[in-house]
């Protein structure tokens, strides 16, 4: 027991969801700014959409407010134009077909594309300044970083940090990371783009050395919330995330169970597929936390959903952005309309800040 | 002894030399003199690693192993068959091995011989390395063989610096002292009470007017010689070694016989005066005596540089030669004689008597007496760096002698508290047995009194004060010192105990620590809450705090919340004795006691490491502690703590109320200060509600949240008008959410980098304040301001920034009440909001409109380039 006021160690999750992710944690980042807890911040995890601000926040400008513009700018002009436009550069094209044609040949199969419109996504995230940044040079002293995604060749998570990148089976990457790299493997969902491929050297915990390629797609097959490597209680050995938090603060852009019509085509099902995959994960990793917070392994647990009913707020919000003013929003990187991109954020600025006046009052005091 | 025993143990020694290739024989088996079986063994000893300071070893060894009666259950115990060992550590009486310091530990009845031989071989390997006794470490001191029937002496002084050796033990002097002892006949117990040179002592004796008696007990002079060498180890068991020993040493008989008859001297003084005193309460001598003058007893203290605790230091290792009735009765004769007039004949007369004493001397045999060592330099206190230590010289009140006070004062006397009060106002009833520990002879008495004279026998030294009356009135009445304890323990389980002390507290100039428990209502919980010196709160305060913990419904305390803190009282009360008792708990003593005890540690740790830690740093601290402990039923979900800052205290324009922020209050405030300053510009007022309690018994205001802007407010850079909308749902779902511990209390507002002091606008707002229900009752008016750089810093998160504050209570007001009117709340009547731009209220996107003229929606974001930034300064 200690009577000294120490700083609380504060790990904050952002979930995926396109730019449905990365406005709702705006408006969380807002919240939380606000309230003074930013410098509390320890660890910054991300999934895909979630990965995108992720790296915004850790790797941008220390000031709130240009970090704020920087997003709110991404956010206004969309990626999904500019990710068509860097595509369909003759170079890229003919890289994408060269390296396209071998993989579908008898034979091929272990032959991965080398030029994707991933790749077009990495050159995109690259032109800013945060995505030429490498993984360990965060902006923010003290903060580390998790940005993840998953390698479909093994079926497991591929975990790029500030302090290590790695992947269990295979061990730690000894290359430094290019943070566009992480982002666009993070953010690389399924149905939308294809896998991002990259070869790194691992070192396993033994010191031997091999090289592995991994073909990376979306984080969120694994763990849509981006909470896994924060939670108390994982093993060094198992793992090189393990971080000593006091408060989870979890930021889910998903909508929940919805009821949207009922997809008859191929892409349409698959799709839902995936959601119903993030879903039942999202489920298991908020129980889970809900079961460490009784517990008494963490000091409190924010779980700021951008699909929570209403009437579950612990309190009236006079001015409430409505869940069914959001509920519609698609989960991809077109350009936001002004209005669209003020609703979400007001909307996890609002439950985030009200929800850790309730469930975390030491937070930020 | 039993022939299972025998067998068994003759079995596992069979199994162990056919296993043990030669390692171990057995030579013999024979039957000694009391009857028990023994085996001569042999071991092969060869290839040990050998130090000069160890014991020799050769290549094989032979022991003799008696199998005492209870083998298995029972240790063999064993010798060597030389005596080549003798006066080395762990040997005694030239040949036997002291294997097993603590055989209840030590030794596994399971293991049998092969334990044991085990264990032999362990031994002789340490022996042989000399490290029986590592640097470092307690060193086993010479063995005495005593007798009860000698008596008893207890020590409880340090010796310290009196020593005349060197703190590695070495040196050449002798050193002379009187014990100053109290003599207690009843089980020949003597109290080794302070230690003091002879001239002192014979001055003492010599002095008519010195007390003879402590605490009832006759004193008594036994002289004490300090030798710097060791006596070998073990102590001699006549008298003429002993003095042989000493002379060696430098401390020859004649010098031996003189102390003892400086000594007797001082006793027969004593006790002359003590007979006359009060004869019963002098005692009868140990020995019979024809002199009634004798003394008690005679004796001799005899210390060497024998023990270590840990590190190098040598202590004293004491040992007390009590002389039979004989060589008293000589020493006697010869300190009588010394005293008469130098004459050639009383000179010869003492030569004499010398002689004689010397010659009766060498007969004797010793009986050493039991010693029990008290001294702290040598022993450890069984609690010595638990969070109990803290209570160890302390002064502690412990209000309530019920089921938790009763068994918290006991623990607190167990811990050596220098001071002790106990009070309650009850007497000791049948019923009440059932839990608290009281005697069927206690009924009727007070059960402070009752408690404080059995807790009073704990301790010879300590004094309990028992209050039997109004704790309240005694000792929280106005102005009260609590400045004369250390610590205050309210084990009352009383509301208004509770506020009593919350309000004795608040004024105090010196704030004791104070520990507050109760326990739920089926004694499964318990709350503690702990509140350090630092703490303008009491326990009122903290378990509001616990309550409105619980009702945030924070996962830990849920269960405490519904247990102690129901939202609506509970309607099955437990009264005992129905009709003429108070309702009560329905638990067992064992779960009462342990829940007092657990709840007292809880409170303990808190003080304990607030200790340790506030020598390393200052400020920033913790100061306010709750734990819920568990048991039972409950047990499983463990124990939850929490902690607070201290609040931000401050006493309202009115002198009337301490309001104290809670730093979630003012993160609140400081949180919608900055959301402000990011979507409306820094120059902008903000503001909202005030949520919390007005407690007037205490004249307390407790402000636990803060909200913002309701929408439909107008915020300038002059400006604060507070809305309506939502106001009185927020604060309605806040009293239900938090079963009316939590209200409206009133409103603050911001000065952005201006002072905090309400301008002429505030002053006429703060004249009709309407509460979100209407009602036009007191309220509190906060304003957060301060000049540039406070305000900035505080915006700014900088580490202790804090804003400028300025707090009034506002009294019912008596302006024109619109009720309910839009616009209304909170001071400012809308109509006389100047004409002009106002950015709104609301969580959302900010908006500017322009009221007065026809209200029209203005653009988002900044305030147009004509907007006058005028500030109207108070």
């Amino acid at each position: 027991m200690s009577t000294l006021a120490e700083r609380p160690r504060v790990g904050l999750a952002f979930s995926g969801g396109g730019f449905r992710a990365t406005a709702f944690g705006l408006g969380a980042l807002r919240a939380l700014h606000d309230r003074g807890v930013l410098a509390d911040v320890r660890v910054v995890s991300g999934i895909s959409g979630g990965s995108l601000l992720t790296a915004m926040w850790a790797y941008g400008p220390q000031d709130f407010g240009e970090f704020d513009s920087t997003v709110t700018t991404l956010l206004r002009r969309g990626l999904q134009m500019e990710l068509a436009k860097r595509t369909f550069t003759p170079r890229r094209m003919m890289a994408n077909i060269l390296s396209a044609a071998p993989a579908a040949l008898p034979g091929g199969k272990n032959r991965p594309r080398r030029s994707t419109r991933t790749e077009a996504l990495v050159d995109a995230l690259t032109s800013r300044p945060f995505g030429a940044k490498e993984m360990a040079q965060v902006t923010h002293p003290g903060l580390s970083t998790v940005i993840s995604a998953t390698d479909l060749s093994t079926g497991n998570a591929v975990r790029f940090g500030s302090d290590v990148s790695s992947c269990s089976p295979h061990g730690s990457i000894s290359e430094p990371v290019p943070v566009a790299d992480a982002v666009a493997a993070s953010a690389a969902f399924p149905v939308l783009l294809p896998q991002l491929n990259r070869t790194y050297t691992f070192t396993r915990t033994d010191g031997t050395r091999h090289v592995e390629t991994m073909l990376m797609t979306d984080g969120g097959v694994y763990d849509n919330l981006g909470l896994s490597p924060l939670l108390p209680g994982r093993s060094r050995q198992h793992t090189s995330h393990v971080y000593d938090l006091d408060y989870l603060i979890a930021v889910d852009a998903g909508l929940g169970r919805t009821a949207p019509l009922a997809p008859n085509f191929m892409l349409g099902r698959l799709k839902r597929s995936f959601e119903i995959a993030h879903t039942r994960n999202q489920d298991g990793s908020r129980a889970r936390v809900h079961e460490l917070a009784a517990a008494g392994h963490v000091k409190g647990f924010v779980y700021s959903y951008l699909g929570m009913r209403d009437a579950r707020l612990p309190i009236p919000i006079s001015g409430l952005v409505e869940r069914q003013q959001v509920a519609d929003y698609p989960t991809n990187f077109a350009r936001m309309s002004s209005s669209d991109l003020e609703t979400i954020t007001t909307r996890g600025e609002q439950l985030t800040r009200t929800l850790i006046e309730f469930y975390c009052p030491a937070l930020g005091s | 002894m039993s022939a299972d025993g025998t067998d068994l143990a003759r079995r596992q020694l069979r199994d162990l030399v056919e296993v043990a290739d030669g390692a171990v024989e057995v030579l013999e088996e024979w039957t000694n003199a009391a009857g028990n079986t023994a085996f001569t063994i042999s071991l092969d000893t060869s290839g040990l690693e050998h130090v000069p300071a160890g014991i020799a070893v050769r290549h094989r060894e032979r022991f003799k192993v008696i199998i005492t009666d209870g083998f298995p259950f029972a240790s063999p115990i064993v010798f060597s068959v030389h005596k080549r060992w003798a006066g080395t550590p762990h040997v005694q009486w030239g040949s036997y091995l002291c294997l097993y310091a603590v055989p209840s530990v030590e030794w596994n009845p399971t293991d049998g011989m092969r334990g044991f031989i085990g264990r032999l071989s362990k031994w002789i390997e340490h022996a042989a390395a000399g490290t029986l006794d590592p640097d470092g470490q307690p060193l086993h001191p010479p063995a005495v063989y005593t007798s009860a029937d000698a008596g008893r002496l207890l020590i409880h002084p340090n010796l310290g610096d009196l020593v005349p050796w060197a703190a590695d033990g070495s040196g050449s002097d002798v050193g002379r002292l009187v014990a100053w002892c109290s003599v207690n006949g009843d089980r020949k117990r003597v109290d080794v009470l302070e230690w003091v040179d002879l001239d002192l002592a014979v001055g003492r004796a010599e002095d008519d007017a010195f007390e003879v008696f402590h605490r009832g007990r006759p004193l008594l002079a036994i002289p004490v010689v300090l030798m710097p060498d060791q006596l070998g180890f073990e102590y001699p068991t006549d008298v003429k070694s002993l003095s042989a020993g000493l002379s060696e040493s430098g401390y020859d008989r004649t010098a031996l016989l003189n102390d003892l008859a400086v000594c007797t001297h001082i006793n027969r003084k004593l006790r002359a005066r003590q007979v006359a005193q009060d004869a019963k309460a002098a005692g009868n001598t140990w020995d019979e005596t024809p002199d009634d003058g004798a003394p008690l007893f005679t004796a001799m203290l005899v210390g060497t540089p024998s023990r270590r605790v840990d590190g190098d230091l040598r202590l004293a290792h004491l040992a007390a030669w009590k002389l039979d009735a004989l060589s008293g009765r000589v020493t006697d004769l010869f300190a009588q004689i010394r005293d008469l007039r130098a004459s050639k004949e009383s000179a010869e007369l003492q030569d004499e008597v010398r002689d004689l004493a010397f010659s009766l001397f060498d007969s004797s045999r010793i009986a050493w007496m039991d010693i029990m060592e008290t001294r702290p330099e040598v022993t450890r206190r069984r609690d010595q760096d638990t969070p109990s230590s803290w209570l160890a010289g302390r002064r502690v009140l412990v209000l309530g002698s019920g089921a938790l006070g009763a068994p918290v004062s006991e623990l607190c006397v167990r811990a050596g508290v220098k001071k002790l009060t106990v009070a309650d106002y009850t007497v000791v009833k049948p019923g009440i047995l059932v839990r608290q520990p009281y005697t069927d002879s206690d009924i009727g008495r007070g059960k402070a009194r009752a408690l404080a004279s059995r807790l009073s026998a704990i301790h010879d030294s300590l004094d309990i004060e028992p209050s039997h009356g109004n704790v309240r009135t005694k000792f929280f009445a106005p102005d009260q010192d609590l400045s004369m304890y250390d610590l205050i323990i309210d084990a009352t389980a009383d509301a208004s105990v509770r506020s009593a002390i919350e309000l004795a507290r608040k004024d105090a100039a010196v704030r004791p620590s104070l520990v507050t428990m109760v326990i739920g209502h089926n004694a499964e919980r318990g709350l503690v809450t702990t509140n350090l010196p630092a703490a303008t709160g009491a326990a009122a305060d903290t378990f509001r705090k616990v309550s409105l913990l619980a009702a945030s419904r924070t996962a830990e305390w849920v269960d405490v919340g519904d247990d102690l803190f129901p939202p609506t009282p509970r309607t099955k009360l437990f009264f005992p004795e129905p009709g003429c008792s108070s309702p009560t708990f329905v638990g067992s003593a064992a779960q009462s006691t342990a829940l007092a005890g657990m709840m007292l540690h809880e409170a303990l740790m808190v003080l304990h490491a607030a200790d340790q830690e506030r020598r390393e740093t200052e400020g920033g601290e913790q100061i306010s502690f709750a734990s819920a402990v568990r048991m039972g039923a409950a047990a499983t979900r463990g124990t939850s703590r929490v902690s607070w800052p201290g609040d931000v205290v401050q006493t309202d324009e009115s002198g009337e109320f301490e309001v104290r922020v809670s730093r979630t209050a003012l993160a609140e405030m400081r949180a919608e200060v900055r959301r402000g300053a990011r979507i409306r510009t820094p120059k902008i007022e903000t503001g909202g509600m005030l949520l919390g309690a007005f407690d007037d018994a205490t004249g307390i205001v407790y402000i636990d949240k803060v909200t913002g802007p309701p929408p439909d407010s107008y915020l300038s850079a002059t400006y604060f008008h507070h809305g309506v909308e939502g106001t009185q749902e927020r604060v309605s779902a806040e009293v239900r959410r938090t079963a009316s511990t939590c209200g409206f209390v009133g409103f603050w507002h911001s000065h952005p980098s201006g002072r905090a002091q309400p301008s002429a606008t505030d002053e006429q707002g703060m004249a009709s304040i309407v509460a979100p229900d209407g009602t036009t009752r007191r309220a509190l008016m906060m304003i957060v301001g301060g000049d540039e750089a406070t305000w900035r810093a505080w915006r700014n998160d900088d580490v202790g920034a804090q804003p400028a504050i300025y707090l009034r209570v506002v009294p019912r007001s008596n302006g024109p009440i619109v009720s309910g009117h839009p616009g209304y709340v909170g001071g400012l009547n809308l109509q006389q909001l100047p004409d002009g731009w106002y950015f709104r209220g609301g969580s959302g996107t900010p908006v500017q409109i322009r009221h007065g003229v026809a209200a029209a929606t203005g653009p988002v974001g900044r305030p147009p380039s004509w907007w006058p930034w005028r500030r109207r300064r108070p």
